[in-house]
């Protein structure tokens, strides 16, 4: 399975990619609002973990354009964003995300909202 | 390669394959108990949560911490760029960037800084942004020799 994680941080970008290719998943890494489109477009990813904030299209226009188009719209969206603007986190949810997540999120939690979109069952170990 | 990705290229170059199941016994980590014990929340920042947000993993964090001090600088420029140029919204969406990435250290004061001087900017209150800027400038400050630390960690 492929996650697609579209964020400018890099350094989150890392943590995450890291861990979940410890699970066995393949992981996309746009760092971008456009790159996170036509990546999302291009490959299908089976989830995508997006932040709001990014430079080139923000997430919300992301966000709108994966849950209108009729390639996209069924692709599981977790967002993670530290916005300080309340009105972001209603925005989020009337586009469409499937989990919202405040940045920085709890890793655990996180993988377990993988787990549930995805219908695998926690992620919560790494491949041994 | 840009000099962003010559830093990520730097920063994973000796780390092991993780795809590979072999090696994820060999690899350098530390339990949650462990963690506490080399803990040493009085400083800049958090290292027992910090690790536990790398699942123990040593290394991770030693790369994290890599990436940190080569892109902070142009994220730093940033800050001073839009408060020097005062449009909130620059200053609120440089601040965020900065937040975000020390965050994932737990490294509470800088973040508080930053969210500080990201607050201000998203409420468009001039007043006080300058002083916010140089308290976030300091709290990074602090935080560099941690950071630094964390690149040659070893539990």
């Amino acid at each position: 399975m492929t996650i697609l994680v579209a964020d400018d941080d890099k350094v989150h970008v890392h943590l995450l990619t890291t861990l979940l290719k410890k699970r066995g998943f393949s992981v996309s890494v746009a760092h971008d609002g456009l790159a996170a489109w036509t990546t999302a477009l291009r490959s299908g990813p089976d989830a995508i973990i997006l932040d709001i904030h990014m430079p080139a299209g923000t997430g919300f226009e992301v966000l709108r354009r994966l849950k209108t188009s009729t390639k996209t719209f069924q692709i599981p969206v977790i967002v993670v964003s530290g916005s300080v603007a309340t009105e972001d986190v209603a925005r989020i949810e009337e586009l469409g995300a499937d989990h919202f997540l405040r940045k920085p999120a709890d890793v655990d939690q996180l993988l377990a909202v993988i787990g549930r979109v995805l219908n695998t069952g926690p992620m919560l170990n790494a491949v041994a | 390669m840009s000099a962003n990705e010559s830093c990520l290229v730097g920063a994973v170059a000796s780390r092991h394959p993780v795809e590979d199941p072999r090696v994820l016994t060999t690899m350098p980590t530390i339990s949650a108990a462990e963690a506490r014990a080399v803990a040493d929340c009085s400083g800049p920042l958090d290292r027992v949560a910090a690790l536990l947000r790398t699942e123990g993993d040593v290394e991770l964090l030693a790369e994290m911490a890599r990436i940190f001090l080569c892109d902070s600088p142009r994220l730093v420029s940033n800050v001073r760029s839009a408060v020097s140029r005062a449009v909130p919204l620059e200053i609120e969406h440089a601040a965020h960037e900065l937040k975000g990435c020390v965050g994932n250290f737990a490294a509470h004061d800088a973040f508080n800084a930053a969210a500080n001087l990201e607050m201000l900017g998203h409420l468009g209150q001039m007043a006080g942004v300058r002083e916010a800027a140089e308290r976030l400038e300091a709290e990074l400050e602090r935080l560099e020799p941690a950071m630094r630390g964390l690149t040659t960690a070893r539990v």
